[in-house]
């Protein structure tokens, strides 16, 4: 077991660097105006960084994830991408379709 | 009395984004209670370091016997992409009539479904309504998961685990379809078909640093890529 003085330090700890990454984000963004190039370079940097974080959660996963097996999270992905397009885009639908998928997998141990 | 682009904010996040959030949350409460936090010690994560993939960096990292700055350092890196999709957001929701100090606590509320589902909605709401109606959806997303990491910590006795952990699945699709919505143009299409091939690849080669520099180098050559070909 983790001592309670340790679990306190870490979750100031973390919180100062989740803060430290919005703040600088604030300061940062004081001169930035929506219709400038910059503005869209950095947009395309998120969903880069977006896309590459959901990327290696489904290929790569750490923590508890990691206990799951990779052929029900590409099926699921799958899954989930197939019935987003051809069941009318709906979203609640197709992500809950998705999880269905990656849990009766795992529940059996496929 | 709540003004109505709060309530605006709130009644968008109802739904898929705070079912979402919440599902995802309420395995990391069940997840904390196992690794031996107490029900405060849970509380205290999910409202002062709200961002799920940098909590679970943090409580893996404390399972794991890392020291106070390793944590920091990793949770730094994990929450990294906080930094541009903060710079990106800020100008959105900007007002004059708004002290600049209200935006540094406004920032503490933006996460990825709060960032995708703002993007998805803000050309619908008037300029300056825009910093009330995210206060109401990013404020909301977040107390929803405070709530949910707290009935995980106190549920997670009574549901089985493998049921668990594909609740906490849920939040990745969504995020995957929620980008993939928002792919309007083909700039964006192709930073994000680089993404998804570079990031497991330079993740493979540093997994520290992988998915920071994947979303670089994709975003900066989607966007200059596009950028050259219309000035031509």
């Amino acid at each position: 077991m983790i001592d309670n003085q340790t679990i306190i330090l870490a979750i100031i700890v973390s919180s100062i660097a989740t803060y430290l990454c919005r703040s600088m984000g604030v300061i940062f963004s004081s001169r930035l105006k929506i219709d400038s190039w910059i503005f869209d370079w950095i947009k395309c940097i998120s969903i880069g960084i977006i896309v590459a974080v959901i990327s290696k959660i489904i290929i790569f996963p750490e923590g508890i994830l990691e206990n799951t097996s990779q052929i029900s999270r590409f099926l699921a992905t799958i899954c989930l991408i197939i019935t987003y397009y051809f069941l009318g885009k709906n979203i609640l639908l197709s992500v809950s379709l998705g999880t269905a998928v990656f849990t009766i997998l795992n529940y059996y141990n496929i | 009395m709540i003004s109505s682009p709060i309530k605006q904010g709130i009644k968008y996040s109802f739904g898929t984004p705070a079912i979402g959030l919440g599902l995802s949350m309420f395995t990391f409460g069940a997840f904390l209670k196992s690794s031996g936090f107490t029900i405060w010690q849970s509380f205290s994560s999910t409202f002062f370091a709200f961002a799920l993939p940098g909590q679970f960096v943090m409580a893996d990292l404390l399972i794991a016997g890392g020291s106070i700055l390793n944590i920091f350092f990793a949770v730094l890196l994990t929450n990294a992409r906080l930094f541009p999709m903060t710079i990106n957001l800020i100008p959105i929701i900007q007002n004059n009539n708004i002290p600049k100090w209200k935006f540094f606590f406004i920032s503490h509320l933006i996460a990825v479904t709060a960032w995708i589902n703002m993007f998805a909605s803000y050309p619908n709401v008037k300029q300056n309504n825009r910093f009330e109606y995210f206060l109401g959806l990013g404020g909301s997303l977040w107390i929803t998961s405070i709530l949910f990491t707290v009935l995980g910590f106190i549920c997670s006795d009574f549901i089985n685990n493998k049921i668990l952990l594909g609740l906490v699945f849920f939040n990745p699709l969504y995020f995957l379809i929620m980008t993939l919505s928002n792919i309007l143009n083909r700039k964006l299409l192709s930073v994000f078909i680089l993404s998804a091939t570079l990031g497991p690849l330079l993740n493979y080669l540093s997994p520290s640093w992988g998915v920071l520099i994947a979303g670089f180098i994709s975003g900066s050559l989607g966007f200059f890529y596009f950028r050259i070909k219309n000035d031509r």
